[in-house]
């Protein structure tokens, strides 16, 4: 019980994917700039991060060491398939959107590092909340970068106009330098934190 | 192959050297771009490498995908064959040259693991199936791409050389600073698209 | 280690690859199948919904709604090979066109609707892969509302600033897409101006 609190409070917090190792934005980062999109993208991340890692740890005692890589990437893109068969046949409208960006998930740094670092060493069960928490730190983070990109870029939330007409559009916000600042100044804050956190 | 054949192979090439450059407007590839720019040799070697390995692959890909996946009614699978074939790949180009040339390996066979997780490979290959490219325009496709992260991580590792010594904000050190330089040069290569005449 | 070893090595790698390939491509294809006959009934409803958006038709989200609708106002015959619906509505019959034309990555195909006096009852995107977040907002509604009533050939206005009946907002930052559905818009109504005046 306690291992599991303390996976989940590094995964969040201090050794947060994201802003620790910059791992596994290449994918996602590129549909932030739509709230909805994100959403569901980082929900497809988490079940894939979540029950890979467990995949990978069920069956680590016999996977060669050789293609160890191939056999996760394997199970990787299997789980991806799955969750793209669901949104065509339950979400059609979402994966019209997200188009190629879901297959991408496949590459994300984070599913394959998890599976590396933590679930070829570990036992099922752990290694499930490792990718479960692992994922939804890095969802939170992009979650707050989408909200922000949205809400300036097109000044809407959800889809929804919230911004008055005196507000005018940071075009550039939604575009792809947008996604680069907003993540860069993120990482700064936080890091900032912890820097003073450290030091005080 | 409908609407598409007409896009010419130099036009893609060059959009997706510059003006969509697979880093700075999809992101992709951007953990080995972020760990690997700091030095200019090794930026180098890496790049060459990904732009070999993403034209070869998206060859390879173009004809599993057109003349098994499809006769066979089995384009949902592609994800798992690309990415097998992909890693299959650089495997083999690995062995190939751990046997034939030490130089060779020494500068390029240290990147190739590297190169299976790196996402703009798929990317490319996943890209240029939903946009119908032809065989030509696929292979005109994989070497802009590669071409382009070539360029950009050179760009990258040489402006990082460069303000290693300078003073930069404790929490913008490192990643943070990278990201922002990344993120000014995606606007300067937004700067080509007047210039080769796509707009 | 010695070469017999190794063998046995390799062949237990390729039987294991072999092995775990062939459970997950089965227990992906048994998803695919069951799932097969949903994702075709998905993109025949999306045809369906398009066709009324594009008419200007209220409809629900029920799909037996939206399947009642449709039987009952459009009729489906051919044009150039591809399916064209008449619409009868409240306002007129409406003659929806499938057109398409060259995006930026690729095919943009399109329901176009004009009226008798070929002004649009509506445009609606079916197919496109252009750029997320800049040509891709094509698809969105403040986009394609615009076009309501209009009429072509049209030329491109700066994003908010459209007010003539021939003119429509371009999408900022996505000039090629822009440029794509101005192209695919004038060719439709050069082609069809001459079976309009008859």
């Amino acid at each position: 019980m306690r291992k599991i609190k303390k996976i989940t409070v590094a995964n969040i917090g201090k050794n947060n994917p994201v802003f620790m190792q910059i791992l596994g934005i290449c994918s996602t980062l590129a549909v932030t700039n739509v709230l909805e999109n994100t959403v569901v993208m980082c929900l497809g991340l988490i079940f894939v991060t979540a029950l890979s890692n467990t995949t990978v740890s069920v069956l680590r005692k016999w996977i060669p060491s050789r293609i160890r890589m191939m056999v996760s990437t394997l199970i990787i893109a299997s789980y991806v398939i799955l969750v793209d068969i669901v949104l065509k046949a339950f979400v059609p409208d979402i994966s019209r959107q997200l188009g190629p960006y879901v297959g991408l998930i496949i590459t994300n740094c984070i599913i394959m590092g998890r599976a590396e670092a933590f679930a070829l060493n570990n036992k099922p069960g752990i290694s499930f909340v490792d990718g479960l928490t692992s994922g939804i730190g890095y969802s939170y983070v992009l979650l707050a970068i989408a909200f922000l990109r949205e809400l300036m870029g097109s000044g809407t939330i959800w889809g929804i106009k919230v911004m008055g007409d005196w507000w005018v559009n940071w075009s550039i916000m939604v575009m792809a330098p947008g996604a680069f600042f907003m993540l860069a100044v993120f990482i700064w804050v936080v890091k900032g934190k912890l820097i003073k956190e450290e030091t005080s | 192959m409908s609407g598409n054949t007409g896009m010419g192979i130099f036009a893609i090439f060059f959009a997706a050297t510059f003006t969509s450059n697979i880093l700075l407007t999809l992101y992709l590839g951007m953990c080995s771009f972020l760990a690997v720019s700091k030095q200019i040799k090794t930026a180098f070697g890496l790049g060459l490498a990904v732009i070999f390995v993403m034209t070869s692959t998206s060859i390879i890909n173009w004809m599993i995908y057109q003349w098994l996946l499809i006769p066979f009614d089995l384009e949902y699978l592609r994800y798992i064959v690309f990415i097998v074939t992909i890693a299959a790949f650089v495997q083999l180009v690995e062995m190939v040259i751990e046997k034939t040339s030490e130089a060779l390996y020494n500068a390029l066979g240290i990147f190739l693991p590297l190169i299976t997780v790196n996402c703009a490979i798929l990317g490319v290959s996943l890209f240029m199936i939903i946009r119908e490219y032809t065989l030509t325009q696929s292979v005109a496709f994989g070497a802009g791409s590669g071409t382009g992260w070539l360029i950009a991580i050179i760009a990258m590792a040489g402006i990082r050389q460069k303000i290693e010594k300078n003073r930069i904000p404790k929490g913008l050190e490192g990643a943070g600073i990278a990201l922002i330089i990344a993120g000014i040069m995606s606007m300067a290569f937004m700067g080509f698209t007047g210039m080769i005449g796509l707009n | 280690m010695n070469k017999k070893n190794k063998f046995k090595e390799r062949i237990f790698m390729v039987l294991f690859m072999t092995g775990i390939s062939a459970f997950f491509v089965s227990a992906i294809s048994v998803v695919h199948l069951s799932t097969k006959e949903t994702v075709r009934r998905n993109e025949n409803l999306f045809l369906k919904r398009s066709v009324l958006y594009t008419a200007g038709i209220p409809f629900e989200k029920d799909p037996l709604e939206i399947e009642k609708v449709f039987n009952k106002k459009v009729t489906v015959s051919q044009n150039d090979g591809l399916p064209k619906y008449t619409v009868h509505s409240e306002k007129g019959t409406i003659k929806i066109y499938t057109v398409q034309g060259k995006g930026l990555w690729g095919e943009i195909i399109a329901h176009v609707g004009l009226f008798k006096d070929m002004k649009m009852s509506g445009i609606s995107f079916i197919k496109q892969s252009e750029t997320p977040g800049l040509g891709a907002r094509i698809d969105e509604k403040w986009f394609k509302e615009q076009f309501r009533g209009k009429k072509g050939p049209f030329s491109t206005v700066p994003e908010g600033s459209t007010s003539q009946i021939n003119e429509f907002d371009a999408v900022t930052g996505a000039t090629i897409t822009t440029k794509a559905v101005e192209d695919i818009l004038n060719t439709t109504y050069k082609k069809l101006s001459k079976e309009y005046r008859e």
